[in-house]
């Protein structure tokens, strides 16, 4: 099975509010898919709708070629889920909780659990209710990868989270996966922590899924430009598509190609501006390209 | 499935200290229900205590179901979309096998056993407690129901409050609109009004039971479907929708139904044995006019003429019940008349009257009443006047006729005991156990307790309306007591008055198990105060308590007219004080 997850059409409504509008998404077998978007865009609708816990207005989800309606406990067993809606069984202390999760899988492996203990530092005798927001994240991370679920999906672990608490989680996500060759499907709006983790990209902006690429790809396209001009010129006039939010200062111009390629952006930017006496091309984070996403978006709403 | 027992684990966990909590309530009603009874015999004063502490324990235990049943289902919500189950692999039907199985066992299970050992303790037989169990467990399962479903359509515990709150409020005030809008209606449509209430289910109570039991089975089943449904599919709003659905079914069912099927089965009995001479006469030596109690400022005072009513040419051994009487007619010589189509009739009388003596000795037979009661206070209600009407037409003769509808007993003795503290026994569904003997010169004062068990199922046994527990507790004449000396064939009646301690003790049914205990006073002085034979320990050493029930043998009705017949100003009684007639009928009344 080459895809994890494949959605297809896939629409959530809430009354009048469209949610999620005709998404077509592909999670491949092995890849950490960054799944981003500003709030509300429809991160975690699409997610509870993967997951089942809401059902699809229209079109349909798959996950590990079963329609996300008919997700059942042998589904389940091989997904490990941690999300920042989700409710946990506070009256019980760490320990109880991770024996009662034991309880429902049987590839639960103890070592690996005691590992990952550690590794987080876990207080077992402490009750959920009175460990911290980021402990509790980590307790569910824990009862999530002990028994080794082919899937993991994140939906805003990082929220809330402080920043060592947060680079915690993410190496220990890191450390485990490098091997393990698992399929994680990470949602957020923080995209600086997901850089380091993802190797697929999905943006998506109100319902609508805008990008759906390799992080390595998509990185590799994106450039910030920066133009010094001989004499002033009309920016709008001349510019292509695929560079997006054009600034002018006195006689430099500020862009973002997003599909550059070594040479041939380079003679397209010199065939454009013929008097430009200086060209810089600057990589771009994730975050970067993400905020040019939003502002673009945001653009073409006006 | 392999997963069951550890949800079920770690709800037992979570809970442990409400499900103790719940433990102690269902000991608490164990201990009361077993041992009150003795309880009461060792403290009198106790009496009047132990049924307020069953009702408060019945309260208690209703309240911690409502209480615990959120807490049970809500700790794996099936609404909104946070919780920790829906991303595990915990399958709906485990979750509803489960959750299912641990409001079965701990809620309702635990009751039902409870109150089957209750009843054991109370002398019901093995009939008995079988027929007892699906009554209780269809009682208790309804109750639990309506709150599992609305602990699966909200997430928490307040929404769950609240949300039961409006609802109850809902009801209620939708119950006062339609009182209102009926009582329109019925001024105006009374034939249409007449369609919208089950009216047989009124008068009828097994009927009544009937339309009760089917309610609570389609509570169970319809309910029981709308809980599976929102386990499996999670779909709230449509669970909701099935809801209002069966909520108005249900509504509009109570109103049509008309399957007694929980009739009583006619015990075949000897037929009534009327010569065909049936007389009815009214004694106007014994007339007592009593004002009716008024509910409002505005009522008009109106007044009831009591009459000792003669009732002749019974076989002997048989007396009559005034059950109704209609069509009641007073018409004098000028050619006015007064009519009233019905007159309640007020049974309620005690043994204590001369007109139970003949039927008491002949089921003594060849046993001697040392002490029959030679004068009758039995009055019965012939007409109600309004005041002005009252004064208009008293002292005036004219004839009265009426229709009167009998209902014909005999006596039976139901059971016969040694008169010894602890003996017991046990006839049909009730039970009497002799708890003390307070023996006094020439005197005993014998401490009973009365069981009775009235279960829907029992088909033998005439179902009863809370108005007839009422009636049977102050209608003495129901069941008398004796002690009898079986060797010197003699027997004694206690003396008048109704000796009860208290109420009766309820066990959440207010039907399903009533004791009561009784003090029975026996002196060796009769209605004249003429020394009798000794109630020593001689006399005693070879007593039985022997119980005489009234049994209906028949019915009879009747066109009676009495000439010359007129209403006094006031109470004309011979012999008595107006004021102790009055004080009687009062509180009969009352």
């Amino acid at each position: 099975m080459n895809n994890i997850i494949e959605t297809r059409d896939l629409t959530k409504r809430f009354g009048k509010n469209t949610a999620v509008q005709s998404l077509n998404l592909t999670v491949p077998a092995g890849s950490i898919f960054a799944f981003l978007g500003p709030n509300g865009a429809g991160k975690t609708t699409t997610i509870k709708t993967l997951m089942n816990i809401m059902q699809p207005t229209q079109g349909s989800a798959t996950i590990f070629g079963t329609d996300s309606r008919r997700l059942g406990p042998k589904e389940f067993a091989q997904i490990g889920y941690v999300s920042e809606n989700q409710e946990m069984p506070e009256w019980m202390t760490i320990n109880q909780f991770l024996n009662y999760c034991k309880k429902m899988y049987s590839t639960w492996d103890d070592k690996f659990c005691h590992e990952l203990i550690e590794q987080f530092s876990l207080p077992l005798k402490q009750k959920l209710k009175s460990v911290s927001r980021g402990m509790k994240m980590k307790a569910a991370l824990v009862s999530s990868l002990a028994y080794r679920p082919q899937l993991l999906i994140f939906d805003e672990p990082f929220s809330g989270l402080d920043p060592l608490v947060r680079d915690e989680f993410i190496s220990g996500v890191l450390n485990i996966t490098e091997d393990k060759n698992w399929t994680i499907l990470i949602s957020s709006h923080d995209i600086d922590e997901v850089e380091r983790l993802a190797d697929w990209v999905g943006i998506i902006d109100k319902g609508l899924l805008k990008i759906v690429e390799q992080a390595e790809v998509l990185q590799n396209r994106f450039r910030r430009i920066e133009l010094t001009l001989k004499d002033p010129i009309d920016i709008k006039h001349n510019f292509p598509e695929n560079w997006y939010l054009p600034e002018l200062q006195d006689r430099t111009v500020h862009f973002i190609d997003s599909q550059y390629e070594d040479r041939k952006s380079e003679d397209k930017i010199r065939t454009i501006f013929p008097n430009c006496s200086n060209v810089e091309v600057m990589g771009m984070s994730l975050r970067e390209i993400f905020v040019t996403f939003a502002k673009k978006f945001r653009i073409s709403e006006l | 499935m392999i997963f069951i027992p550890y949800l079920f684990k770690k709800d037992l966990l979570r809970l442990k200290i409400i499900f103790f909590a719940w433990t102690l309530l269902i000991l608490a009603q164990l201990a009361l229900g077993i041992g009150g009874g003795k309880l009461v015999a060792e403290f009198l004063e106790f009496q009047m205590f132990l049924p307020l502490f069953t009702r408060l324990i019945g309260f208690l235990q209703c309240l911690m179901i409502i209480v615990i049943i959120p807490l049970i289902i809500q700790d794996d919500s099936l609404v909104g979309t946070a919780a920790f189950w829906f991303t595990r692999p915990i399958s709906r039907k485990g979750l509803l096998f489960t959750k299912s199985c641990m409001i079965l066992i701990l809620l309702v299970i635990t009751q039902l056993i409870a109150e089957i050992f209750v009843l054991a303790a109370q002398g019901a037989t093995a009939r008995l407690l079988l027929l007892a169990a699906p009554e209780i467990f269809i009682e208790k399962l309804a109750f639990v129901i309506p709150f599992v479903i609305l602990a699966i359509i909200t997430p928490k515990f307040s929404r769950y409050a609240l949300v039961g709150i409006i609802t109850f409020v809902a009801i209620v005030v939708a119950l006062i609109i339609w009182s209102v809008i009926t009582m329109f209606l019925r001024k105006y449509f009374p034939t249409f009004v007449k369609h919208l209430y089950n009216v047989n289910m009124a008068k009828s109570p097994s009927l009544g039971a009937s339309g009760g039991i089917a309610k609570s089975i389609y509570v169970i089943l319809i309910g029981s479907a709308i809980i599976a449904y929102q386990f499996l599919t999670r779909r709230t709003a449509r669970t909701i929708i099935w809801l209002v659905a069966a909520f108005l079914i249900m509504v509009c069912f109570t109103r049509i139904w008309s399957w007694d099927f929980l009739k009583e089965i006619p015990v075949v009995k000897s037929p009534p044995a009327i010569s065909g001479s049936l007389s009815v006469g009214l004694d106007a030596n014994y007339i007592s006019i009593l004002d009716e109690p008024r509910f409002g400022k505005k009522d008009i005072r109106v007044k009831s003429i009591n009459v000792k009513e003669t009732v002749e040419g019974l076989p002997v051994g048989q007396f009559a019940i005034l059950k109704e009487t209609k069509d009641v007619q007073m018409k004098y010589p000028d050619g006015n008349s007064l009519k009233s189509d019905f007159v309640s009739t007020n049974n309620i009388k005690t043994y204590s009257n001369e007109q139970f003596m003949r039927p008491i000795q002949a089921a003594l037979k060849d046993v001697k009443l040392l002490n029959p009661y030679k004068e009758d206070f039995s009055y019965t209600k012939v007409f109600s006047l309004d005041e002005l009407t009252f004064h208009q037409f008293k002292n005036i003769k004219g004839t009265y006729s009426a229709h009167a509808v009998f209902d014909i007993y005999k006596y039976e003795i139901v059971s016969q005991m040694p008169l010894k503290p602890g003996a017991k026994n046990s006839f049909g569904a009730e039970q009497v156990v002799i708890y003390d003997i307070l023996e006094r010169a020439n005197a005993i004062s014998v401490i009973i307790n009365e069981q009775k068990i009235n279960l829907v199922f029992d088909r033998s046994v005439k179902k009863r309306s809370l108005g007839d527990f009422a009636q049977d507790m102050y209608s003495e004449y129901n069941h008398v007591y004796l002690i009898v000396n079986t060797k010197r064939n003699e027997a004694f009646l206690p003396e008048a008055g109704i000796n009860l301690f208290s109420g009766a003790m309820e066990l959440y049914s207010p039907t399903r198990l009533k004791t009561m205990a009784k003090k029975l006073d026996f002196t060796n002085l009769n209605s004249k105060s003429e020394p009798l034979p000794k109630i020593d320990e001689e006399w005693l050493a070879d007593a039985e308590l022997v119980r005489l029930d009234a049994v209906k043998v028949g019915a009879e009705q009747i066109d009676f007219t009495v000439d010359g017949f007129s209403i006094p100003s006031q109470s004309t009684e011979t012999g008595k004080e107006n004021s102790e007639i009055e004080k009687r009928l009062k509180m009969q009344y009352n």
